[in-house]
């Protein structure tokens, strides 16, 4: 990995760990919103934000590229009774559609994207489907 | 028409018309053009070079106006069941539904899913089904033989008209605005246009768009051999 | 609002919001984009999707590692062996499974022949919206169907092949069906390609409509995070399978399809070209085929390790990219698929104001949305 990258990842308090995988860090939530954009302005791009509901907290991944083909993955943790993180549509935008995905299938808020509103399931769904605590019902096949 | 009023007393000459109208039915099936999914790329292939369905008469329309069958290739989800049932009641009478797939069956492969609805047959009344995943074009055409079997043996006179289906029970997802249009479930079945008009086409009536046509002499209810919801005398 | 006045009249229009499917007469599926647009011009556009979203994450939270194979065929329905093989990768890198050799080549083989039936969907569909009325439409099915018919013998369905397995593939391919494919590949194939660009760049109705419409740069689609043929046709040479070769990529020599103008006719020439290097690549493959092992044995009941990765792959579309997470069992923990055109699809906002209605449909055709993969 280019030393200016994990240069400003150290300045974001990140901890990397993997298993031999592509490199991934671990950055506080406060810190989610201005990792991504100096990360941005070294020169990498966006690949895809996503999340995985872990039990206790759903851990936000972002997947970014730095040209060529060096894959390097940010992720944060937002715990259950606080699902909020800074919206990263203003450092990268096809985040925005990445983050009302998010938040239409885990329930998860990102302040500032400009339009937090649900993208695949019909508008007057209720539910958060890809969250542990739902379960799917069975059907006769 | 003095031909319709007499269709209940068969006579030769309303034989023979019921007989014309069903053969010109059974050879020009005009379906819609509505794919949603991965068998609508069986059925484009249908329609290509090698399984070509032309010839049989079966012809896609753009406007659900002009077409009188609706292929449902795919699995129906919540968001798009009421735009496929807005599409289905714009198709004038005769008017036959294939699902085509597993998906449209029943699910298929999506069976368990939170957001598709377990066949098409919750929202609209299905003539033929096709079963596969998808199903090869040579399965589509014999699916649309058999309805073309099934058309010259039951479509006839005074099956020409413009009603509006309501399936028996409307998922809850649906919005309120929906619920309102279609009358929230308790006047399944068909509902003649010019009868107990829903409140989308009364306005339609009040803006002075839609026009009630002078007095005829009351056509008789003529048996429709292919629709399951019974026809409500008393709305 | 618009203000206009011609022989002094003074007057303003209102912007009015036209409807574009979901239900409509071109083959892209269902996708619904409310345009705002003020007499011609496109003020704004906004693709709504969720049409098609079968919950096909959560599914495969339910099935077991191999059974999702079944549902990674049906996310990009025109591409599936893409799809399967960017899922087998991800999971046999989270397993720590080694593909023998020949499965590599055989599941490049597919996976260029998909590449070819994808961009011709794509070329059917695109010209089929700009009004050619089916012509090039029937001629693409022509190499369509004889490649199915690869497909049929080797997997035994058309379609949805299910033929891809973690660690390796399902059934070989033998001498008699390679020296077909290589027969149709080197001879017949290249005959259609060339009919394929005369009724496309030699239409000079097609080319009129599409020359210098949507000019994009490359920074412009980095930033706006397209990826695939459309940003290769602006300059760029980001290709999933140059810049980070996996399957037998590494040792085939082919190049990477570029095009500096970056409009609507760039994007259908690179595809055009594509079509042709998948073809020689093909032949390459055929001729390079190791023998050995299809498939390497693993359990049945796959209990990955504890973690999750993420694999990209160059998709006929763009990057997909899938992160598989496991938590040990028999069933993902996760299973996340980046679809290349829903990031593409986010462009269309910044990609269509200010052109004409009438080159929406060109514009959009550059971008081949496949909507199963969209809305999953």
């Amino acid at each position: 990995m280019r030393p200016e990258l994990t240069e400003i990842l150290a300045r974001h308090g990140a901890t990397f760990h993997g298993l031999g995988f592509d490199p991934r860090a671990d950055v506080a939530r406060a810190d989610w919103r201005a990792c991504a954009a100096e990360l941005r302005a070294a020169g990498v791009r966006f690949f895809d934000i996503t999340a995985i509901d872990r039990g206790e907290a759903v851990e936000l991944i972002l997947v970014l590229v730095d040209p060529p083909a060096m894959q390097l993955e940010i992720r944060t943790s937002c715990p259950n009774e606080d699902l909020r993180a800074g919206s990263l549509s203003g450092v990268f935008p096809p985040a925005e559609w990445g983050e009302r995905e998010v938040f239409d299938l885990f329930g998860v808020v990102f302040d500032g994207n400009p339009d937090m509103t649900r993208i695949l399931q019909p508008e007057s769904s209720t539910i958060f489907p890809l969250r542990r605590s739902f379960i799917l019902e069975e059907r006769p096949w | 028409m003095g031909l319709v009023d007499n269709a209940e007393q068969p006579g030769f000459v309303t034989t023979t018309l019921d007989k014309l109208l069903r053969w010109g039915r059974s050879r020009s099936m005009w379906p819609v053009n509505a794919g949603i999914a991965c068998c609508s790329l069986e059925m484009m292939t249908t329609g290509a070079a090698r399984y070509d369905f032309d010839r049989f008469g079966i012809m896609f329309r753009s406007s659900p106006r002009q077409a009188d069958v609706m292929i449902v290739p795919g699995p129906i989800t919540k968001k798009m069941a009421p735009i496929v049932l807005r599409v289905y009641n714009q198709m004038a009478e005769p008017r036959w539904v294939i699902a085509m797939g597993s998906c449209a069956i029943s699910g298929g492969t999506f069976v368990d899913s939170y957001n598709v609805l377990p066949g098409c047959d919750t929202i609209l009344p299905v003539d033929i089904y096709i079963p596969g995943c998808p199903p090869r074009p040579e399965a589509l055409l014999y699916g649309c033989l058999q309805l073309k079997k099934q058309i010259s043996e039951t479509s006839g006179i005074g099956t020409s008209r413009r009603t509006l289906y309501v399936p028996p029970v409307l998922p809850p997802e649906w919005s309120e605005e929906l619920l309102e249009e279609y009358g929230a479930g308790d006047q399944a079945g068909y509902i003649d246009v010019e009868g107990s008009a829903p409140a989308v086409v009364e306005a339609a009536f009040e803006s002075g768009m839609a026009q009630i046509e002078p007095e005829t002499p009351d056509t008789p209810d003529t048996p429709d051999a292919e629709s399951p919801g019974a026809r409500d005398d008393e709305a | 609002m618009v203000n206009f006045a011609r022989d002094g009249v003074q007057g303003a229009t209102e912007t009015m919001l036209l409807n574009i499917g979901p239900q409509h007469p071109s083959t892209h599926g269902v996708l619904h984009i409310m345009t705002e647009v003020a007499g011609e011009t496109i003020v704004n556009a906004k693709p709504v999707i969720g049409y098609l979203h079968r919950g096909i994450e959560k599914l495969a939270e339910h099935r077991t590692w191999q059974q999702d194979i079944v549902l990674t065929d049906r996310l990009d329905y025109v591409a599936q062996f893409s799809n399967e093989w960017a899922y087998c990768r991800a999971v046999e890198k989270l397993a720590g499974v080694i593909v023998p050799e020949r499965a590599e080549y055989l599941r490049t083989l597919m996976a260029e022949l998909n590449r070819i039936t994808s961009h011709l969907i794509w070329y059917a569909g695109v010209t089929m919206d700009i009004g050619t009325l089916g012509t090039p439409f029937i001629y693409a099915w022509v190499a369509r169907e004889k490649i199915f018919d690869f497909f049929e013998n080797v997997t035994g369905a058309r379609m949805m092949p299910n033929w891809m397995r973690i660690g390796g593939v399902r059934t070989d391919i033998d001498a008699a069906l390679l020296s077909d494919m290589r027969a149709f590949l080197e001879t017949d194939f290249p005959k259609e390609c060339d009919v394929y660009e005369a009724l496309l760049t030699g239409n000079e109705i097609v080319v009129s409509r599409m020359k210098g419409v949507g000019v994009f740069s490359v920074e412009q689609l980095v930033e706006w995070g397209v990826t695939g043929p459309a940003l290769r046709a602006s300059g760029s040479t980001i290709d999933l399978r140059r810049d980070a070769p996996y399957g037998a990529y590494a040792k085939l020599d082919f190049e990477v399809c570029t095009d500096e103008v970056g409009d609507s006719l760039a994007r259908a020439r690179v595809r055009l070209r594509e079509i042709r290097e998948s073809a020689k690549m093909c032949i390459q493959i055929i001729d390079l085929l190791p023998e050995g092992d299809i498939q390497t044995k693993t359990p049945r009941a796959l209990k990955p390790p504890e973690g999750d990765v993420c694999v990209r792959t160059e998709s006929p579309r763009g990057e997909l990219g899938i992160l598989v997470a496991s938590d040990g069992t028999t069933k993902p923990l996760r299973f996340r698929v980046r679809s290349p055109i829903f990031y593409n699809l986010s462009a269309m906002p910044h990609m269509l104001p200010g052109h004409l209605l009438a080159d929406m449909l060109v514009i959009f055709g550059g971008i081949d949305t496949s909507m199963g993969e969209i809305d999953r």
